[in-house]
């Protein structure tokens, strides 16, 4: 019988310790390369180097060839794009819209200084200087200086130490608003709804050398095929972007931080000859009225007590301001939808002797006047009650739109006449028609009423 | 008697003989038990198990030892062993939510304090701990949403008191650790204008502060009592310079933002390296936030190239070495959107403010 061979205890315990020594070492091996694998991270998920080549350089800033997440393969939606530089922060930019706040810059034409023309920097104080247009969220308009319900005329409209929330806002966060007066004349309705705005409906960020980068038209302009070229009055020796007060109507003064006196010794009039100065941005007017349309049009036909001339009259939009800036297209191809004719006007003004008072009799546009602020035209203390000052006063004196309005958002309290919603941003009633006063202060500053 | 011929044929199967093989038959025991033969145990000497065994049990000691450490401080392999060479990069770990367009972070050395500055919303200073659990979010006395812009933050080594810069108010303000406001910085001589952004400190607790003065932007030093000691840069030198960070050499290093670089200058201010702004790797576009960790790598957070890129310091030419990138754009896990302020601690992680995303991620080793 063959011989059995019989396992030697001493050996299988030999055996066994190193087959268990064997098994820990491996456990081991592998928990060790485990907790190795995040370092060796050259082999994981987040390879190095995946978009970098593709994320640099000045059109791979805001640009996507093929992954734009908006319009015009930008990157990312405005504002938020915009608001990486130019928002609260303002870690990019001397201008936060977000919050209606200029840094001064370094450098002219933008020398963004508290209200010193000539590119000339100040020093600044804790308060920044303030956007004239505004900010998106917040403003540093002093809507009620008066501390009151009545404005008065001559009203220095001053800057705030910290910002208010606005109450109405050109819309650029993405929600649709509508274009008030925007169509055609004679079309239903009170203008284009469900528009939906960005930065660069009104600016172009490539840079044109207009005033502020502004479009020569702006998206969505309902009517002109001429471009609207904006011109800063002081351009060249600077652009005055920031100021300390909005003066009286705002931009009506060459230096809008010299408040107007009831005499009239002031740089927004010149006395000798006769003329108010201001004309910080021209055409301004008619660049808003591109998408505006029908604010700046005329009616016609018999019974109509606005300015006479052949056009489509609009059951709306019947009887507007005066506005400065606003010229016949046939002259000069501005809009083509019809517009104020200062010529005309000013000779109907001429004509007028009821200066002083704004009445609504007749069909004469000369029973029309304009009770100004109060600025003494010729020795009299009643206003532009002159022929000759009458004649300047479309082409010199009449409000801009931005006299009374403003680009971006204001803080002013105006009741609820055009309420358009909630600020998404926050949560005030949005009524105040991007006005710079509460109440009716922009009609008292001049009307004095 | 002749022997007879050995003839060779198939082994057998069970004997494993020739078949034909005559077989001595053994005589026959009486009870047929099979004869057990013990194995001979193999011949290994008691030294030598012990030295095998003590060798194995050297091993995994050293495996728990570097694998415990790991654990705990999230130290890169070749940081632990010298030797093994990787690519180091980070990894997203978790992220801070509710936070309105964060602009600046910092974080305590241990980690156990996060601070993140937001742009909207209530634009308060928002203490978490080091899970990411809020415990306060504040303001300086007084203000209102409308008054402030917290952006960049910065913690003091040697108190942990938390500065805050506000650029609008032109003002920066410290709170203690745990966000209770304590005063306002002043700094000496007193100067009409200050416009303070970014913020760090060097090991000595000396401040510095990216001043957006208009005549030219800067970076001020200030000592332990407010006053400044010296100016870096002059003219041209920086245009909108965010992050800053120094190393324990004192070197300082500026996200200088419109210009698309990071600069390096020593401790006494002269230009030795610089990050180019480009289009290859490792190049930047609008470089925002930084930060240094104590391995000396330096993070730059690229605001457009939605990433962080990370660089090793300290070499001959001055110029930080590209080590690699991390994150890439989008809204998930580990992506960006606009990224802002970064901030590390001394366990290996990195805080990144993700502005349009509304939240701070946390990555690490």
């Amino acid at each position: 019988m063959p011989a059995v061979h019989r396992p030697n205890p001493q050996r299988r315990k030999e055996v066994d310790a190193v087959r268990r020594a064997a098994l820990l070492f491996a456990g081991a091996t592998i928990w060790l390369f485990l907790l190795a694998i995040p370092a060796m991270a050259d082999n994981g998920p987040h390879v190095a180097g995946q978009n970098s080549t593709a994320l640099q350089g000045s059109c791979a800033g805001c640009h996507r060839a093929h992954s734009g997440q908006a319009p015009y393969l930008v990157k990312a939606t405005m504002p938020t794009l915009c608001y990486s530089c130019h928002g609260a922060g303002g870690a990019g930019a001397t201008t936060d819209v977000q919050d209606g706040v200029a840094y001064a810059a370094t450098s002219t034409p933008h020398a963004g200084t508290l209200g010193v023309s000539g590119g000339t920097s100040v020093s600044l104080t804790s308060v920044a200087g303030a956007l004239r247009g505004g900010g998106f969220q917040y403003a540093l308009i002093n809507t009620n200086p008066s501390g009151g319900v009545t404005q008065d005329s001559n009203r220095t409209i001053g800057v705030l130490a910290a910002g208010a929330a606005t109450t109405s806002s050109h819309s650029v966060d993405g929600t649709p608003v509508t274009m008030w007066g925007a169509g055609n004349l004679g079309n239903p309705g009170v203008g284009t709804t469900n528009v939906d705005l960005t930065c660069a409906s009104c600016h172009d960020p490539h840079g044109n050398g207009q005033y502020r980068i502004l479009k020569p038209l702006p998206d969505d302009a309902t009517t002109g095929t001429a471009a609207v070229k904006i011109i800063d009055a002081t351009a060249g020796t600077s652009m005055v972007y920031t100021t300390t007060n909005y003066g009286v109507l705002g931009e009506m003064a060459a230096d809008p931080n010299s408040p107007l006196n009831p005499d009239g010794s002031s740089l927004q009039y010149d006395t000798a000859t006769k003329t108010f100065t201001g004309t910080f941005l021209e055409a301004s007017s008619r660049w808003c009225a591109t998408c505006h349309t029908r604010y700046m049009s005329y009616a016609g036909a018999a019974g109509n007590k606005a300015w006479t001339a052949a056009g489509t009259i609009d059951n709306v939009y019947k009887y507007r301001h005066a506005v400065r800036d606003i010229v016949d297209p046939a002259t000069n191809g501005a809009p083509t939808t019809g517009v104020l004719n200062p010529a005309t006007a000013s000779s109907q003004l001429k004509s007028g002797a009821t200066i002083g008072s704004l009445t609504s009799s007749g069909t004469s546009p000369s029973a029309y006047s304009y009770v100004t602020r109060g600025v003494a035209v010729s020795g009299s203390s009643s206003g532009l009650n002159s022929a000759a000052a009458a004649g300047d006063y479309l082409t010199t004196s009449a409000p801009r739109c931005i006299t009374c309005h403003v680009a971006h958002g204001t803080d002013a309290a105006v009741g609820t006449f055009a309420a358009t919603g909630t600020s998404l941003v926050t949560g005030t009633t949005l009524d105040s028609a991007l006005l710079r006063l509460d109440g009716r202060g922009v009609c008292q500053n001049c009307h004095k009423k | 008697m002749t022997t007879p011929e050995l003839e060779v044929t198939a082994p057998d199967e069970t004997s494993g003989l020739p078949i034909d093989l005559p077989v001595e038959e053994p005589a026959a025991s009486p009870a047929s038990v099979p004869d057990i033969v013990d194995e001979v145990p193999v011949k290994k000497g008691r030294r030598g198990k012990v030295i095998f065994l003590a060798f194995l049990a050297i091993v995994f000691a050293v495996t728990a030892i570097v694998g415990g450490w790991y654990l705990i401080s999230r130290k890169p392999l070749p940081e632990v062993l010298p030797g093994i060479v990787t690519v180091k990069l980070p990894s997203f770990a978790f992220a801070i939510y509710g936070i309105s367009k964060p602009m600046g972070v910092a974080v305590s050395p241990s980690g156990d304090r996060i601070y993140v500055a937001e742009t909207e919303g209530g634009r308060y200073l928002h203490v978490y701990d080091g899970k990411g659990q809020q415990l306060a979010s504040v303001a300086p006395p007084g203000s209102t949403q409308g008054s402030r812009v917290p952006a960049y933050v910065a913690v003091d080594p040697l108190t942990g008191s938390v500065y805050v810069s506000d650029r609008m108010k032109g003002s920066i303000y410290v709170y203690d650790r745990d966000g209770t406001y304590l005063s306002t910085f002043v700094p000496k001589p007193a100067m009409s204008t200050f416009l303070p952004l970014g913020l760090a400190f060097d090991t000595a607790g000396n401040l510095y502060v990216g001043d957006l003065d208009p005549a030219f932007h800067r970076v001020l030093v200030f000592g332990r009592d407010g006053v400044l000691t010296r100016t870096v840069g002059t003219v041209g030198t920086f245009n909108f310079p965010n992050g800053l960070a120094v190393d324990g050499a004192g070197n300082l290093y500026v996200a200088n933002s419109n210009d698309g670089r990071v600069l390096v200058f020593d401790a006494t201010g002269k230009e030795t390296g610089s990050i180019p702004r480009g289009v290859g790797t490792g190049e930047l576009g609008l470089p925002r936030g930084i930060a240094l960790d104590d391995q000396t790598r330096l993070y730059v957070v690229d605001t457009t190239g939605q990433a962080i890129q990370i660089y090793a310091t300290g070499q001959a030419d001055g110029r930080p070495k590209y080590v690699g990138t991390a994150g890439e754009e989008g809204t998930g896990d580990g992506q960006f959107e606009y990224p802002f302020g970064a901030a590390t601690d001394t366990r290996g992680r990195i805080y990144v403010a993700d502005w349009a995303n509304d939240r701070v991620q946390v990555w690490s080793y």
